[in-house]
C-alpha cells in the first residue's frame, strides 16, 4: 500500500532530531503564537527571515526541502476558503488575505517540520508530561494512527474504480466518488466499534481513563 | 477443573440475524479449543459474548463467576482477545504504547511495564520493535505484534479469532508454535483446519445457529461426513 509517509524522516539521527521534544515543541508553539498575534505590518518583513531560519533548521535536520514543503502545500487547501472568504468579505481584503496565507503557511511548515524531526510518540509523551488533558493526547494518538488507514483505504478504492471505469473519468464521476465517500464513513464506524472493542479488553474505561 | 461454561446462549443482532441459539459447552482449565464453522457461522460473534462486548441471554460462567454488567471488568481482566484485523487492535502510533496500553491498571509498575513489553516482544519473536511503528509493519508482523500484546497481560484465558489468516506457510508455522507456547486456556477461532489440528485437544462445529458437534480434535477433524456436511474439509493431517 502506498501511503504519505507524513513522519518518514522522523526516525533520522541528526542533531536537531536529538534536541530534546521539549525544546522544539516550546518553539515551534512560539513561532505559531508570533505568527497569529504578530500586526500584519510586522509580517510582511519578518517572514522572509523566519521561512530562512525554518530552512537552515531544514537543511541542519536532513530532511528534504522538497518533503516538507508538499506536505505543507497538502495541508493548505483546506484553508484557502477561508482566505477566500476573507478577500470577498474584509476591506482591504487582498492583502490582508495574502498576510492571512503567509501566516498559514509559515505555521503549517513549522508543524510538519516538528513532526519530520521528532519522534510523534516523543512529542505525545512529552505532552503528556506536561500535563496535556490525557483525552486530547489519546484523540491526536488515534488521528495520527488512522489517518494513515483511512487515507490507504481511501487510495485503494479510488484505485478500485479507476480500474473498472477504464480509468477516464465520464459522467456519474462524481456519484462515484460520493459513494466511495458514504462507504468509507460507514467503515470508519464500523472500524470504530471494533477498536473501542479491543480498548475495553485492555481496560479502558469509555471515559478517557482506564479501569 | 471447568474454566469456561456456557449455559444456553442465545444472540440476535439488533437487524434480526439470529447467530445462535440456545448454546451450550464447557471449557477445562489448559483446554486448547478450536472453533470452525463455515463463514457467517457466528465464530466471532461468539468470542464477543465470551467477553462481554454483545449482551446475550443465557449465563456465562468463567472462572466460577456469572458474567454482567458489574464484574465484567474483572473478568476483562483474565482474558486476552486477538482480534480478526490487527488495523483493529494496534491503536496505539508505536509497537511499544500498544502492547503497554492498560498494563498499568493491572497493578505493575513502569520498570515493570518495560521489562514486560520487552519480554512480550521476545516471545513473539519481535525483539528490538519497540519504537516501530504500527502502521508500516507487514500483516505478519502485526499479527504478531497482537500476540505479543495478549501475552504481556498474562491472561488466564486467550481467544483468538483468526490467527493464522492470509499468513505465508512460514509465518504460519511460526505463529502456531508461538501460540502452543502458551500454557493457558485457549479458544482458537480459524479456517485453519490443519493448524487446529496441531494445536488443539478439542473441536467444536458452529453452523446454522448451533453446535454441530463437540470433540477429541482428531475424532471430529477426520469424520469426513460430519466435515462435509457443514461445508468444511477433512484437514491433510487426517487424510
Ligand atoms: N455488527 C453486525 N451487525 C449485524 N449482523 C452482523 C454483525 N456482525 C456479524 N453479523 C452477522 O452475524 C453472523 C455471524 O457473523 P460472525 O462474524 O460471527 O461470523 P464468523 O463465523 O466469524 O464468520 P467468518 O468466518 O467469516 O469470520 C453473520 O451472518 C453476519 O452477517
Ligand atoms: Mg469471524
Amino acid at each position: 500500500m502506498r501511503h504519505s509517509f507524513w513522519d518518514h524522516f522522523s526516525g533520522l539521527d541528526t542533531p536537531v532530531h536529538r534536541l530534546s521534544p521539549g525544546v522544539k515543541i516550546l518553539f515551534v508553539i512560539l513561532l505559531v503564537l508570533i505568527l497569529t498575534i504578530l500586526p500584519g505590518d510586522y509580517i510582511s518583513f519578518s517572514a522572509l527571515p523566519l521561512l530562512l531560519l525554518l530552512i537552515i533548521i531544514l537543511i541542519f535536520s536532513r530532511v528534504p526541502v522538497k518533503h516538507v514543503v508538499k506536505r505543507t502545500l497538502v495541508i493548505l487547501p483546506l484553508i484557502i476558503p477561508v482566505i477566500v472568504l476573507n478577500s470577498i468579505f474584509m476591506e482591504s481584503g487582498l492583502s490582508h488575505s495574502l498576510i492571512l496565507s503567509v501566516r498559514s503557511f509559515l505555521s503549517i511548515f513549522s508543524l510538519v517540520l516538528l513532526v519530520s524531526v521528532t519522534r510523534f510518540s516523543d512529542i505525545m509523551k512529552t505532552l503528556s508530561r506536561w500535563h496535556f488533558p490525557r483525552i486530547m493526547i489519546m484523540i491526536l494518538s488515534f488521528m495520527y494512527r488512522y489517518f494513515f488507514l483511512l487515507t490507504g483505504e481511501m487510495e485503494k478504492m479510488i484505485r478500485a474504480v479507476k480500474l473498472r471505469s477504464g480509468g477516464t473519468g465520464g459522467s456519474g464521476i462524481f456519484k462515484i466518488y460520493s459513494q466511495i465517500l458514504a462507504i468509507l464513513f460507514i467503515k470508519s464506524y464500523e472500524r470504530a466499534e471494533r477498536v473501542y472493542h479491543a480498548m475495553l479488553m485492555r481496560g479502558y474505561d469509555g471515559n478517557g481513563g482506564l479501569q | 477443573m471447568t474454566i469456561v461454561e456456557v449455559k444456553n446462549i442465545s444472540y440476535t443482532y439488533p437487524d434480526g440475524i439470529e447467530v445462535f441459539k440456545n448454546i451450550s459447552f464447557k471449557v477445562a482449565e489448559g483446554e486448547s479449543l478450536g472453533i470452525i464453522g463455515p463463514n457467517g457461522a457466528g465464530k466471532t460473534t461468539l468470542l464477543l459474548a465470551l467477553s462481554g462486548l454483545i449482551n446475550n441471554s443465557g449465563e456465562i460462567i468463567i472462572n466460577g463467576e456469572i458474567k454482567s454488567e458489574k464484574n465484567i471488568n474483572d473478568i476483562r481482566k483474565k482474558i486476552s482477545f486477538v482480534f480478526q484485523n490487527p488495523d483493529d487492535q494496534l491503536f496505539m502510533p508505536h509497537v511499544e504504547e500498544d502492547i503497554s496500553f492498560g498494563l498499568n491498571k493491572l497493578g505493575y509498575s513502569e520498570e515493570e511495564i518495560n521489562d514486560i513489553v520487552k519480554k512480550s516482544l521476545n516471545s513473539a519473536g519481535l525483539d528490538g520493535f519497540e519504537l516501530r511503528s504500527s502502521h508500516h509493519l507487514s500483516l505478519g508482523q502485526k499479527k504478531r505484534v497482537c500476540l505479543a500484546a495478549a501475552f504481556a497481560r498474562s491472561p488466564e484465558i486467550l481467544l483468538l479469532d483468526e490467527p493464522s489468516n492470509e499468513l505465508d506457510p512460514g509465518g504460519r508455522k511460526e505463529l502456531a508454535g508461538l501460540i502452543q507456547d502458551f500454557k493457558g486456556t485457549k479458544l482458537i477461532v480459524s479456517h485453519d483446519l490443519n493448524m487446529i489440528g496441531e494445536i488443539c485437544d478439542n473441536v467444536m462445529i458452529l453452523n446454522n445457529s448451533i453446535i454441530k458437534a463437540i470433540g477429541g480434535s482428531k475424532k471430529i477433524l477426520s469424520d469426513k461426513n460430519l466435515m462435509e456436511s457443514n461445508s468444511l474439509e477433512v484437514p491433510y493431517i487426517y487424510r
